[in-house]
């Protein structure tokens, strides 16, 4: 056995040119399947990290109707028992009053979604990464306006400021109030920025006259405890529209979805091209050295043993190429570490679901599968060339070759 | 004895004197309180000048751009603060377009659609038919009176008339976007400018009165102009044709069938 393996590597030794080949073919595809893999699943990770961060959770509790008619008609009455949200699954939750607002300063006029925030409660959702200039909100009762950077440049407005927002109250009445600027905020992408109006949630139902909430976002541990969660939840509050969101957001869902299949269609077409690839290779490799495996035969090695010198001079190229592969991969996700900068199609990647920059994410199980992927077919791959050389007889290998 | 006699002597005329000074206070404070007035009375004044009134009038709008310049003419019914009817009747590609106010709510009507709309709130600070002047500007309410604390900062004397300059800043959550308002009126009821400044404290926009003389047998500007001061070439001037006070009114008038014109 130690002899074949000896054979094996003096043989890889012996065609340098042609094995260098192999493997530089090989640690180029690993390499990129390695670094289009975690793009993929950075891509994957940011749909739902948006989908779910941006004010939704995994799971969201509205008053019935609220998906109809957005705003402060329909809400959650402020003595619903939301203690059946303290379970070992949910990691935490938090209530939000949200209407859409129309907020005017001097010179402009925009439309923006004005959020009453329990700030204690916000540890899930893209607030609590904000870069604050100036206040931030951090008591209910705070009846101050927090607003992104972009929207303040649209407004031409500054801390400080006043501006007017206009909302729709629950009984259909004009509710208009003056809120001070005295937080400005910036965020990783602009959407947040242009988007919402934060203030104390206390604050923001006195000045509506809405006791209660308009939603409840719940945050989970784990993504998969979605549904189980979801049906339990229903179960106890049989009053409130329990949706998770899958539900709400069909579109990052299905593209979050998709993302995680095409990871697999990736690896599956990357392992197809590099099988075909290398029994080419192989085969030729073998045919050339028909009249060195029938010597082999003459001078008595076992035709298990011949097969098995070929398949372990394939599976150490195949190893070689696998770890160099993987390590230029690892180098070039690792270089590319803080994203690739896509800011210059920003408002077509965020219309998609996506970040300004595209942040590789390593998922060891998708190395694991190529890995032991690779090896598999790698054996398959020089078996049959191998078989070729004993199927032959002796003589007809030593007069051929 | 006498030494004392004059010390009381003396201390009662220090009293007198005292007494005297106190009178003369209470005196020109009670003078000063009938014939000055404070700003909220001042607005209240300038608000109330429409109040119960019934009016029908007939204006020219020119909008100023720096491209182009537009006339066009329109008619106006209004029927106490609250309630108002607007017609364009020229040029032809606006006649008919109108806009009725009932209270707080307003619509407007397009012949070419031939839908009345109801302008959302949201709509209200918006531009009115292309002009400077916000749908607010028309809808103008006792806003003023509620959301501000009024300081009148100057008051000069001419012809017998008294003119105030009132400055207006809003109140802490008013639901006011302007810094500050600065307004000029004369005694006999005439607004003769309104400008408004942003938080900065620098003007924006400024309405002016101008030609203010008797019309329809009341003191009014005939024309008054709306300019926007950080882009000199935008204004917007609205002349009287005519105006008529106190006429009979029909309660059809301000109802939707109205605004269409049927």
């Amino acid at each position: 056995m130690y002899l074949v393996l000896q054979l094996a590597l003096r043989n890889i030794w012996r065609q340098r040119r042609r094995n260098g080949l192999v493997l530089f073919a090989i640690v180029v595809s690993v390499g990129g399947v390695f670094v289009m893999n975690s793009l993929a699943r950075g891509m994957e990770r940011d749909f739902l990290r948006f989908s779910i961060e941006n004010l939704r959770g995994h799971i969201k509790i509205l008053a019935p109707n609220q998906l109809d008619e957005p705003g402060l008609r329909y809400s959650i009455p402020i003595d619903t028992n939301l203690s059946v949200l303290t379970r070992p699954e949910i990691e935490s939750w938090t209530p939000r009053l949200r209407s859409p607002a129309v907020i005017m300063s001097e010179r402009e006029t925009r439309g923006v979604e004005i959020v009453g925030i329990d700030p204690t409660h916000e540890s899930h959702s893209f607030i609590e990464d904000l870069v604050v200039d100036g206040e931030a909100i951090t008591d209910t009762e705070d009846q101050h306006l927090l607003i992104g950077r972009s929207l303040a440049d649209e407004l031409k407005t500054g801390l400080g400021r006043r501006l007017v927002v206009l909302m729709t109250g629950p009984d259909d009445n004009a509710i208009e109030t003056g809120f001070r600027v005295l937080g400005i905020f910036e965020s990783t992408t602009s959407r947040y920025e242009d988007a919402y109006a934060l203030t104390g949630l206390s604050a923001l139902q006195t000045i509506t006259g809405v006791a209660g909430f308009t939603d409840v976002s719940v945050y989970l541990d784990d993504l998969d405890a979605t549904s189980n969660v979801q049906t339990t939840l229903k179960g106890q509050l049989p009053n409130l529209n329990v949706v998770t969101w899958e539900q709400l957001d069909p579109f990052t869902s299905e593209m979050h979805r998709y993302v995680g299949f095409m990871v697999y269609i990736l690896i599956v077409v990357f392992l197809g091209t590099l099988v075909f690839g290398l029994i080419n290779a192989l085969v030729t490799a073998v045919l050339v050295r028909i009249k060195e495996f029938g010597m082999l035969r003459v001078v008595g090695m076992k035709s298990r043993l011949v097969v098995m010198q070929v398949v372990i001079e394939c599976v150490i190229i195949m190893l070689l190429a696998l770890t160099i592969g993987l390590a230029a991969g690892l180098l070039f996700v690792w270089w590319i570490g803080d994203g690739i900068d896509l800011s210059a199609f920003e408002a077509g990647v965020e219309a998609f679901g996506m970040g300004a920059r595209m942040v590789p994410h390593l998922v060891v199980d998708d190395f694991v599968i190529l890995g032991v992927a690779s090896v598999v077919l790698g054996l398959i791959a020089s078996y049959f060339p191998a078989r070729r050389v004993i199927k032959a007889s002796i003589l007809q290998s030593l007069r051929d070759g | 004895m006498h030494r004392t006699h004059r010390s009381y002597e003396f201390r009662l005329t220090y009293r007198s004197i005292g007494a005297a000074c106190f009178v003369s206070v209470l005196y020109f404070q009670a003078v000063g309180a009938t014939f000055d007035v404070t700003a909220e009375e001042l607005i209240a004044r300038m608000i109330d000048q429409s109040r119960g009134l019934s009016s029908y009038s007939e204006l020219n709008m020119t909008v100023n751009r720096p491209q182009w310049k537009r006339t066009s003419s329109f008619n106006v019914l209004t029927r106490g603060r609250e309630d108002a009817l607007i017609r364009f009747t020229a040029p032809a590609k606006d006649a008919g377009n109108a806009t009725l106010k009932v209270g707080d709510t307003m619509w407007t009507y397009s012949p070419k659609i031939r839908r009345a709309v109801r302008l959302p709130k949201s709509m209200m600070s918006q531009e009115w038919a292309g002009s400077d002047f916000s749908y607010n500007d028309l809808a103008r309410s006792d806003k003023l009176l509620a959301y501000y604390h009024h300081d009148i900062v100057d008051q000069t004397e001419e012809d017998g008339l008294t003119t105030y300059t009132i400055e207006s800043i809003p109140k802490e959550n008013a639901p006011v976007v302007w810094g500050k308002e600065r307004i000029v009126f004369r005694s006999d009821n005439v607004l003769l400018e309104q400008t408004f400044f942003d938080q900065a404290m620098q003007p924006v926009k400024t309405m002016r009165a101008y030609e203010i003389q008797e019309l329809g047998g009341r003191m009014l500007a005939r024309r008054m102009r709306m300019s926007d001061l950080e882009k000199p070439d935008r204004w917007t001037e609205v002349e009287y044709e005519s105006i008529e006070f106190d006429i009979e009114i029909n309660d059809r008038n301000f109802t939707q069938f109205a605004l269409r014109g049927e």
